[in-house]
């Protein structure tokens, strides 16, 4: 029984303190001391990101059948309420995006809950005109407090307790780039790099944490990046003289996992092509000494800038 | 400045655009005295190379004046006479220094983009849609040449640019393409297309030691000129005979050449209209990228053993590959976007010794504002046109 219960502990503390490294927190003392996951601390999560599905899933179908809503909660369907349905679809969306990426997302539960109240609020009111469906009404609103209940209770729980966090799913990947210099060089060229003075990075600035190159270094991205990503890098020679191999890894928080992963990536916004770019990017410094620049891409590869180009032909104003 | 600027498909004009400026230390700009329209800038005319954008400056084969370079440029200065080869080479990435410039790993910012297409970072590319990184091509009174103490070569020769032009591309092109396969006294090589890349092909492979070439193509006058002009021994008109493969084969005594040049690239057409239409209609609708009669034909014909020299541009996939003919002769594939740096020095001295005068090819001559008339003229092959050179 204890060395059973220890394993587990040990478990959950290694991923706390690793939640706690890639979320900048300074921890806090009860963290080290968790038990395992309690009922609790899970039901709390699943709850969070149930209510994160539901605002994605009921904001979309009001921006995409404004009409089937209205007839479902019973108020007339017209102009009015369907303007009225978007612009609380358009919230919906924005309580899902608030929710389902962060770990512990308080601010955006309070903003449901409160959200609950206003939208109480316009259903009494259409409650007292006659012309809406009473019944259906009355169900809606039942089902507004019903959500009201949840959110209040996962607001509050969240906020009391630092420990409860929901899990969001992380996706790997993995890059790799040979370039023509020395291993030693690399290394104290690709701190300077991460450091980002220049604005160089696509991801960065990164912080490299202790480790040995050759091993593998961890990193993760500083404050002021793009992404919070964590990963590891390994620097090997290239065969016979041919340079140094960089591997790196990548890990990052992607609300829905892969689906939401390839969903970045068609905005050209996803940290792994990000890390590719920067690989790319430090080739190109290390081995001709400049980032390549055209027309189309006058700050040189970017995934980001990728699908809306400049024309190749010279813009209108550039610093030199 | 005055460029032509791509605004769709087979449309292209020549507007007012901002002049080019110094963008990193190592550019040079360069001010256009001779530009031409290469027989791949009708490929991004017909619509059939993927990510161009409206507004896109062509041309990649342009020569000039250099007028300005940024602080790292130590190896050209202000007024020098320099060709600009059409691949942008770094000059220092391991593909560079093995003398494979038209991959170079480092000079085409939209390399992610290109890795999905190619599965390779490809140089940049003048004026060759954003794939090949977005830069601006040189049908243009001025053009930005980035990198360019490694790829400008400079011309202190008293030389018409006409003689000296075509080293930008077409010439070493030709000249990669015969050289890829193997010249020698005894060989039979035969050439499909007698475009300007053909037609150097053809010239080379006699200046590297062949003499039995046989030129392939549909357009009589483009055959004459493959003849009298580039060294030809045989021609043939597929418009006349279809069967390309059997009159290759009649020529050579039923063996078959021993290396074949593909310098058609990815808008063949066939003698035969059953074929020619079939992948006129897939590639019209999308369902193959590039229509491929000229290399099953170049596969079918060339001897067990032999060699397939492609060199014609092709961008994505053809259907019905001969694999069971290429595979059971036992044949070698080369191929590639032409490495031109590497070909500067020895072909400029070609021409220098008296031993081609690349001007040939050229049938017309027009000033920078009449380019669209130039591309229509091109590709119509009107008025027995195999190259357009446009003044600025």
């Amino acid at each position: 029984m204890a060395s059973f219960a220890g394993a587990a502990t040990a478990r959950v503390r290694r991923r706390r303190a690793h939640d706690e490294s890639s979320a900048h927190s300074n921890g806090h003392g009860r963290n080290g001391e968790a038990a395992g996951p309690l009922p609790d601390e899970r039901s709390v999560a699943a709850l969070t990101r149930g209510l994160g599905y539901f605002s994605l899933a009921l904001g979309t179908t009001q921006l995409a059948a404004p009409g089937l809503v209205d007839k479902l909660i019973g108020v007339t369907d017209d102009g009015t309420s369907r303007r009225w349905q978007r612009i609380v679809g358009l919230q919906e969306l924005s309580a899902a995006a608030g929710i389902l990426p962060r770990e512990r997302p308080i601010e955006w539960l309070w903003a449901r809950t409160s959200g609950d109240v206003v939208h109480l609020a316009m259903l009494a009111r259409a409650y007292r005109n006659r012309r809406d469906s009473a019944p259906r009404l009355a169900i809606a609103m039942a089902s507004v407090v019903g959500c009201f209940a949840a959110d209040a209770f996962a607001s509050t729980r969240m906020t009391s307790d630092p420990k409860l966090r929901q899990e969001v799913p992380r996706v790997k990947g993995k890059a790799s780039i040979t370039i023509r210099a020395p291993r030693e060089e690399l290394l104290e060229q690709w701190r300077r790099f991460e450091q980002d003075p220049q604005g160089e990075s696509r991801l960065g600035p990164l912080e490299i944490l202790a480790g040995d190159p050759q091993r593998g270094v961890e990193w993760r991205t500083a404050d002021g990046a793009a992404h919070k990503a964590h990963g590891t890098l390994r620097l090997a020679d290239a065969p016979a003289g041919r340079g140094t191999e960089i591997h790196a890894s990548i890990e990052f928080a992607a609300p829905g996992g892969s689906l939401g992963a390839a969903v970045m990536k068609v905005a050209g916004d996803e940290p792994l092509q990000q890390l590719r770019d920067d690989l790319r990017r430090f080739k190109q410094l290390i081995e001709t000494g400049e980032i390549a620049r055209s027309d189309g891409a006058p700050t040189g590869a970017s995934a980001k800038l990728q699908p809306k180009q400049h024309p190749a032909q010279p813009p209108a104003n550039v610093n030199a | 400045m005055r460029a032509t600027v791509w605004s769709g498909r087979n449309t292209v004009q020549v507007e007012n655009v901002p002049d080019p400026k110094i963008l990193s230390r190592g550019d040079a700009i360069v001010k256009i005295t001779s530009t031409a329209i290469c027989g791949s800038d009708l490929h991004l005319y017909n619509g059939y190379v993927p990510t161009m954008q409206r507004g896109d400056i062509l041309g990649h084969e342009f020569m000039g004046e250099i007028v300005e370079t940024g602080p790292d440029v130590s190896r050209l200065s202000v007024g020098d006479r320099v060709v600009v080869p059409f691949p942008i080479a770094c000059g220092r990435c391991e593909q560079c220094s093995r003398g494979l410039f038209s991959v170079c790993e480092n000079t085409n910012p939209n390399a992610g983009m290109a890795e999905k297409f190619f599965g390779l970072a490809a140089a940049g590319i003048y004026g060759y849609s954003h794939l090949t990184g977005g830069y601006a091509g040189g049908q243009a009174e001025y053009a930005r040449v980035p990198f360019a103490d490694h790829n400008p070569i400079k011309i202190e020769q008293d030389l018409e640019d006409e003689q000296v032009l075509f080293l930008a591309d077409v010439y070493p092109t030709g000249y990669m393409a015969a050289e890829m396969a193997e010249p020698s006294p005894e060989k039979v090589i035969a050439v499909f297309g007698a475009g300007p890349v053909g037609q150097f092909a053809i010239a080379s492979a006699r200046l590297l030691g062949c003499e039995n070439i046989i030129s392939i193509d549909k357009e009589p006058y483009r055959l004459r000129m493959a003849v009298e002009k580039a060294g030809a021994n045989h021609a043939i008109n597929f418009a006349e005979n279809a069967d390309v493969v059997e009159q290759l084969k009649e020529l050579t005594g039923g063996r078959g050449p021993d290396s074949v040049i593909d310098a058609v690239g990815m808008e063949a057409t066939h003698g035969h209209f059953a074929i020619a239409a079939y992948d006129r209609i897939k590639q019209a609708a999308r369902m193959e990228s590039d229509r491929g009669a000229a290399l099953r034909d170049a596969i079918l014909a060339c001897r067990p053993g032999g060699i397939v020299s492609v060199i014609g541009a092709y961008g994505g996939f053809i259907d019905k590959f001969p694999t069971g003919a290429f595979m059971n002769k036992g044949l070698t594939m080369r191929t590639g976007q032409c490495h031109v740096h590497r070909y500067l020095k020895p072909l400029l001295e070609r021409v220098v010794n008296g031993e081609i005068d690349p001007s040939f090819i050229v049938t017309h001559r027009m000033e920078l504002d009449r380019a669209s008339e130039g591309y229509e003229t091109f590709k119509h092959k009107q008025d027995e046109c195999v190259k357009v050179v446009l003044k600025p």
